[in-house]
């Protein structure tokens, strides 16, 4: 298989995957650019990639990489901002995920206390509940252990739970 | 211990959270749209990889050429004729950098050392050529994990892939499942997905996945092709990718890269991936090796040695010189791009560097590669 036809193939069965996991991991609306660019890495690397892993859970963990690396970029490019004190431009038509999403009420408050959490508790939560990946797959997303999966998915419905109930006071 | 504890009306809500309306906010015009940016990106990186090649093969070619009217010029004035002997050729051409690209055609010509079966084909093939053929052997002793298949093409009309049955690589994640028989007994499971069809079965502990793109052999024009499974391939494969995870991985390379622990790494990271990959495509071979460390906030180092070395990103608009002990070193413009990139003297390999790093920190990681 090409690598042009594997890239298509890869992007035409998980692209929808990829967008969602992001609109969730980021908490952005705007997460078309970043699924380029997620497909964009997969081209760069496909040489090196593992096969023994699955492309999907390959795909994962670079989407994974992207968004902290948009995280980070938004964070300092707000920081620039702040000490530049130049003005917020709000562009008022644009929709927030949760808008995107279409949540109801109680969603939203679930929502915004996943994004409370930390950050590698958001990755398991997200990763386990919300892509449905299993334990193994998850484990290669993250390079952790399987037990440190389990583990961690357990402390961040703990904590899930405790911001959740916080918020809805 | 139960991960899921007493949780579980949590995580039925997390589940039952929305998912994107794909229709209205991920159209298809919009996965058209960057399907088409990353065909595009795509074709641009491959020709500046086949820029590299064709480089390559000249500079091989032009570089063959003047070394051995070098040795024949030498040999008449300086070696009596009877001591031209072939032990002294070898010598001769061992002692050089570059191996003759007849070494290379050898390798192709063996291809078959690379695969633990002989792949077969189908003497049905609808009237259609083979056009694309292709081998991917990934090794990962320490995982215990091989991964070997094999990959045949009739133009854009189906393909096959071939592997060992045991490999998860191979297993088919998406789309509906049917089971169904092939020929007199082959229970055989046909999937359905966005890209057409695929009936995967099992024969002789191999796996066989024949996939009819975008629904282009009805259903029995596909059990067909299955059912004829049976002609050894003897077709040089058009692209054989090898690549070899662990700290062995070096084994098989024929050059000799810098390796984890011999060059400046921050402090705080740890070695995550050494891998080898070799690719070799129309008698042309490239030849890397992988090193990335990471830290515990999402950091990493890649550094990449390759050979042949391209220098293309020297003419590359999207990178700008600098000088860095007295070396030109490319640094990206781009996010999009690797970092680094440069060409390590007296070995001439070619050196990319993908990092996140500080500017201060990756001065040093390319000093120290420079100096190793």
């Amino acid at each position: 298989m090409s690598s042009q036809y594997t890239i298509s193939e890869w992007f035409y069965k998980y692209n929808k995957d990829i967008y969602h996991f992001l609109v969730y991991y980021t908490g952005l609306n705007d997460v078309e650019d970043l699924v380029q660019e997620v497909f964009i890495r997969a081209i760069k690397g496909i040489d090196v990639f593992q096969g023994n892993s699955s492309p999907r859970t390959w795909l994962f963990s670079i989407a994974r990489h992207v968004g902290i690396d948009e995280i980070r970029r938004r964070k300092r490019r707000h920081f620039f901002k702040k000490v530049t004190f130049e003005k917020e431009v709000l562009i008022s038509n644009e929709k927030t995920p949760e808008q995107l999403l279409q949540m109801s009420e109680t969603n939203k408050l679930l929502y915004h206390a996943i994004q409370s959490l930390k950050p590698n508790y958001r990755d398991v939560v997200i990763l386990r509940s919300i892509k449905d990946l299993s334990v193994s797959e998850t484990a290669e997303v993250l390079g952790w252990n399987e037990n440190k999966v389990r583990l961690i998915f357990h402390k961040a419905l703990k904590a899930l739970d405790k911001h959740k109930e916080a918020l809805s006071q | 211990m139960n991960e899921k504890g007493s949780y579980e009306e949590l995580i039925k809500e997390i589940q039952a959270l929305p998912k994107p309306n794909y229709e209205k906010d991920f159209n298809n015009d919009v996965q058209h749209k960057i399907h088409q940016n990353l065909l595009r990106y795509q074709e641009n990186y491959q020709r500046s990889r086949w820029i590299r090649y064709g480089t390559n093969k000249l500079g091989v070619v032009f570089s063959s050429i003047a070394v051995l009217l070098l040795i024949f010029v030498l040999s008449f004035k300086m070696i009596p004729h009877n001591k031209w002997t072939t032990s002294d050729h070898n010598t001769l051409i061992s002692n050089g950098t570059k191996k003759p690209k007849q070494e290379i055609k050898n390798e192709l010509y063996n291809y078959k050392q690379y695969l633990p079966f002989t792949p077969l084909l189908p003497s049905n093939t609808v009237g259609h050529k083979l056009t694309y053929s292709e081998i991917t052997r990934n090794l990962d002793p320490s995982q215990g994990g091989n991964s070997i298949w094999y990959t045949a093409r009739y133009g854009t009309s189906f393909g096959l892939i071939e592997g060992q049955a045991n490999q998860y690589n191979l297993i088919i994640h998406s789309g509906s499942k049917m089971p169904l028989t092939i020929g007199k007994n082959i229970q055989a499971t046909m999937y359905t997905h966005d890209e057409g069809e695929t009936i995967e079965f099992i024969k002789n502990n191999l796996i066989y996945q024949v996939t009819s793109n975008n629904h282009h052999l009805s259903l029995e024009q596909l059990k067909k092709v299955c059912e004829s499974i049976s002609v050894p391939a003897t077709q040089t494969p058009t692209v054989i990718h090898l690549s070899d995870n662990g700290p062995q991985s070096v084994n098989e390379l024929s050059f000799k890269p810098i390796l984890a622990g011999q060059f400046y790494v921050p402090s705080g990271f740890k070695l995550d991936i050494q891998v080898s990959a070799i690719n070799i495509e129309k008698g042309s071979k490239e030849e890397n090796y992988q090193i990335t460390y990471k830290n515990a906030r999402n950091s990493y180092l890649t550094i990449i040695q390759t050979i042949p070395n391209s220098n293309d990103y020297a003419q590359n608009v999207n990178y700008h010189m600098e000088k860095m002990n007295g070396v030109a070193v490319y640094i990206t413009k781009i996010p999009q791009l690797p970092t680094v990139q440069f060409s390590k003297p007296k070995t001439n390999t070619q050196i990319t560097i993908d990092t996140n790093v500080s500017e201060t920190e990756l001065k040093k990681v390319i000093n120290s590669l420079i100096n190793e």
